[in-house]
């Protein structure tokens, strides 16, 4: 029974994710529209725009390689792998003990990879300098990314994800070194996501390389998996550090509307916050990046001495 | 019976080295590779039939001594890893030079790891420096300094009573060195090893590396038994941290392929340092499962760096041969000329980069589990290195990313920077052959890597000091016996199938038209006819694509500095922007190695007051 009713909520999630992603973009740009004051597009526009790059014609560089096409799979995959591998309202999926969260890094690293190979496919100027950028932030992400997720499973024991988030929902007391990481994780999302506007042109250096290199259905493709990602962050974070209301591993399919109707609100305070920072942080250039990445390394061993000093007082 | 005949082997390779002046290449080729085959067949026997290893003497050495060799399970997996990576590059070689030299080392990887005790051991090593290095001033001398320094760690290490030339490492064992004796030892082997790693080499060179880090193991693990105090990780961990960033970021940096593979090297090695630190701290305090843990990692390691630097380091050699430069500014657009060579580059970029599901993956998963169990040891300052050498290791991966990708794109992507590049021409079929057989043993133990562990899953137990013995073959590397682990098989199941249904979805609703046009550059026109690859110099190149790197560290470690350059990059003429750049890079490569050191050594300094 347990075993069906977690594989019934992995395909329940996977699904949802996938449908709710676009639609996340919707919200996040009707938001946005709506601060500056406009009348703001309907919800679906997003999923519209993506169904007509759908219909379109494909233009490929003559110098772009197999590289080209299957990058962009490459990404999407890695992308969708890691989203249904991260829980949203339910704890003790199917895929849980796969749901490392060392490979869930890895597999963000591996999407941004494939896609910075893709950007230097063609030989064009912005796509490597896309490509170059996106690689070096990414490079010194890595510390902060990788020592929250060492005070995590310090914390936990382990470093499935699964059982951090069971860990967090059990613990009455808010440990300071968690604090500190939730901070550093936080920069760290705001690095990959792009701080951006969602509505400007070529918003993040990622989605540069797709609107310079790509067209029609590689070009929906890595945009979807953009909206994956950033919703793929949300729930990270939320399970992570706001796990509230998630069904516990092998409880009944009726704590799942309670763990549904949290992850909704989770995810649409994240967009609202996500919607809202733009206006105030403005435009993320690399120097400035560079420093935030350097802030949040500082925060994670922040965190990570802190949860020594907390052992060691225990 | 084995060791024997792997002795006259040995001996018969020597004689092959001392002659292969006045041999036909042809025939010194076919006498290397048929005495290399017939020692992967020996190993293999002995694989197969040993239990707890077995050792021989021969009336051989200084005075009427004995030469004593030993082979165990971890050493002979070792030898046939190793010999099963030089047989291509004898197969391959195609200068004079490396083909003489090919049979020396040969001999001289299997005596040193066959040998069991200090002059044997020494003799390897020698020949090995004379063989593995190409012939200049610094490579004999650094070599040479290595040598004296694992000399005086072994004259240290035997116990009094006997001469230590001639002492077997089996009563090294029995009575292992202590206290200050032991404390000598160990800084005189890091010594030695140190001064051995990163410098530049041929494909060869994995082969040379690794029997130094064997050494390091087998003389501070097994020879000095498990009765050491705790801090004798601490050096290890910080020149392994030290190694591992220093190897990745000067990778991001390196100008010509074999620059940026052989320096890269040092990143590998530099955490299989620290797996061996980490193995070394939880024996002190008696955590064998934790020590298994540590070792497996090392081992994984260093088969992905004997693997995917041996590959990587042939591709570059094909690709040199194809396209005449080895120089990344020369190179580019390489995947359409040399399909293969380029398939077989990722494979092993995927290793050394750390990116899932290659191995190189697994030996890092297996290292941070590790770290995370041996921070529970206890006391602050240990637990602040360990946080520290976490970083740095997270630091030194994405690096190493980096450089990967800038390998792979610049060199394979884009279009060609010059006109011979263009003309480039896949690896003639031998090579490929290797290659693509390389390529998939990496590939295979990236996706099972208890596969590689199970030959020296019984040795390194006994390492550990009684971890445990029942290691059975798992789909999945665990960290404990009940603990979800990762499972690269079931990753790719599920990127595969997650890939085709994303594939099959676009095919179904998508339209299937697909133009092909002249590159678009930011709006440039179609290229003359002088220039049919179009203007080459618009692409980002090996420099360019490292400017940001190089400017976030610049911001990091000199924000002066980083204001001064960016005011220079406004207003000063391009030759005089390269020079101040230069000198820039200079300045702040070492500010921050001298920072980093001295960061370091204080931490070293406050664990190790605050362990003793």
């Amino acid at each position: 029974m347990n075993l069906l009713t977690g594989f019934i909520a992995q395909i329940l999630h996977t699904v949802l994710m996938i449908a709710a992603a676009p639609l996340l973009v919707g919200i996040r740009r009707w938001l946005e529209a709506r601060l500056a004051g406009h009348a703001g597009p309907p919800l679906l526009q997003y999923w519209r725009d993506l169904l007509r790059l759908l219909r379109k014609e494909a233009v490929l560089a003559e110098s772009a390689s197999v590289v080209s096409a299957a990058t962009p799979l490459i990404s999407a995959a890695s992308i969708v792998v890691a989203i249904s591998l991260v829980p949203s309202f339910a704890l003790g999926m199917t895929f849980a003990p796969l749901a490392d969260l060392l490979v869930i890094a890895g597999l963000f690293a591996l999407a941004r990879g494939s896609l910075a190979l893709a950007g230097m496919d063609a030989g064009t100027a912005s796509g490597g300098m896309s490509a170059s950028r996106s690689m070096a932030l990414a490079g010194i992400a890595e510390p902060a990314l990788l020592l929250v997720i060492f005070v995590l499973g310090l914390l936990a024991g382990s470093s499935n994800l699964d059982l951090v988030a069971a860990m967090q929902q059990e613990s009455t007391v808010w440990r300071a070194g968690i604090s500190f990481a939730f901070a550093a994780l936080l920069l760290i999302a705001l690095l990959d996501i792009g701080i951006a506007p969602a509505s400007q042109a070529h918003p993040t250096m990622r989605q540069r390389v797709a609107a310079a290199e790509f067209s029609a259905g590689d070009l929906a493709l890595i945009e979807t998996t953009d909206s994956l990602r950033l919703l793929l962050w949300f729930n990270l974070i939320g399970a992570i550090f706001l796990p509230l209301g998630m069904a516990p591993a092998g409880a009944s399919p009726l704590a799942w509307p309670l763990g549904l109707l949290c992850w909704v609100g989770r995810t649409l305070l994240f967009t609202l916050l996500l919607a809202v920072l733009p206006r105030v942080l403005g435009r993320l250039r690399l120097a400035r990046a560079s420093r935030m990445a350097g802030m949040a390394i500082v925060l994670g061993l922040l965190a990570a001495l802190l949860l020594f000093a907390d052992m060691g007082a225990a | 019976v084995v060791l024997t005949l792997l002795a006259i082997l040995v001996a018969a390779l020597v004689a092959l080295a001392a002659v292969s002046a006045f041999v036909p290449r042809s025939m010194l080729r076919f006498a290397t590779a048929g005495s290399g085959g017939v020692a992967i067949l020996l190993v293999l026997a002995a694989l197969v039939g040993i239990d707890n290893g077995f050792a021989t003497e021969l009336p051989l050495g200084p005075a009427g001594v004995a030469m004593r060799l030993a082979l165990d399970p971890l050493g002979a997996s070792l030898l046939l890893l190793l010999l099963l990576t030089l047989a291509p590059c004898i197969a391959v070689a195609d200068s004079a030079v490396a083909a003489a030299r090919l049979p020396g080392l040969l001999a001289a990887v299997v005596l040193s790891v066959l040998a069991a005790d200090p002059f044997t051991l020494l003799l390897g090593l020698l020949l090995l420096g004379l063989a593995g290095w190409a012939p200049t001033r610094y490579a004999i001398g650094l070599t040479i300094f290595g040598v004296v320094c694992v000399m005086a760690a072994l004259a240290l290490a035997a116990p009094r009573s006997v001469v230590w030339l001639d002492c077997d490492f089996v009563a090294i064992r029995a009575a292992p060195p202590e206290g200050a004796r032991a404390a000598g030892v160990l800084f005189l082997i890091l010594l030695g090893t140190a001064s051995q790693l990163g410098l530049p080499g041929s494909a060869t060179m994995p082969a040379t590396t690794t029997i130094w880090i064997y050494v390091l193991i087998r003389v501070l693990l097994d020879l000095c038994g498990p009765a050491q105090p705790l801090w004798w990780g601490v050096p290890l961990l910080t020149i392994g941290m030290v190694a591992a960033v220093l190897g990745a970021s000067r990778a991001t940096l390196g100008t010509s392929l074999h620059a940026v593979l052989s320096i890269g090297s040092l990143h590998q090695l530099g955490l299989s340092m620290i797996g061996i630190g980490i193995s070394l701290m939880a024996r002190a305090v008696d955590l064998p499962a934790v020590t298994l843990i540590a070792l497996q990692a090392v081992w994984l390691l260093l088969a992905s760096h004997i693997l995917c630097r041996t590959l990587l380091l042939l591709c570059a050699a094909a690709v040199e041969a194809g396209s005449g430069t080895r120089q990344l500014d020369r190179l580019g657009g390489l995947i359409h000329r040399m399909p293969i060579t380029a398939t077989c580059m990722v494979v092993g970029l995927l290793g050394i980069a750390m990116l899932p599901p290659g191995v190189g993956f697994a030996g890092f998963w297996l290292l941070f589990q590790s770290l995370l169990a041996v921070a529970r040891i206890g006391g602050f300052a240990l637990q602040v290195l360990i946080a520290v050498v976490a970083t740095l290791t997270a630091l030194s991966i994405g690096l190493s990313a980096f450089a990967a990708v800038r390998l792979f794109g610049v060199a394979f992507l884009g279009r060609p920077r010059t006109p011979r590049t263009a003309v480039a021409e896949e690896a003639p079929k031998p090579l490929r052959m290797v290659l693509l057989g390389a390529a998939a043993i990496t590939a295979l133990l990236g996706l099972l890597p208890t596969l590689a562990l199970l030959p020296v899953a019984q040795a390194l137990g006994r390492l550990a000091n009684g971890g445990s013995d029942a290691f059975g073959f798992d789909l999945s590397l665990r960290s404990g016996a009940d603990a979800s682990g990762y499972s690269p098989l079931a990753l790719v199941v599920l990127l595969v199938i997650a890939g085709c249904a994303v594939f099959w979805l676009l095919r179904r609703s998508g339209s299937q038209a697909l133009r092909r046009e002249t590159t678009w550059s930011g709006g440039f026109a179609p290229p003359p006819a002088w220039l049919p690859f179009g203007d080459p110099a618009t692409q980002f190149g090996p420099a360019s694509f490292a400017e940001p790197l190089r400017q976030v560290m610049l911001a990091w470690f000199a924000p002066r500095e980083f204001d001064a350059a960016a005011l220079r990059l406004r207003c000063t003429h391009a030759r005089d922007r390269l020079l101040h750049a230069a000198v820039s890079a200079g300045h702040a490569d070492a500010a921050c190695l001298i920072g980093a050191m001295l960061l370091v050594l204080a931490l070293a300094l406050a664990s190790w007051l605050a362990l003793s």
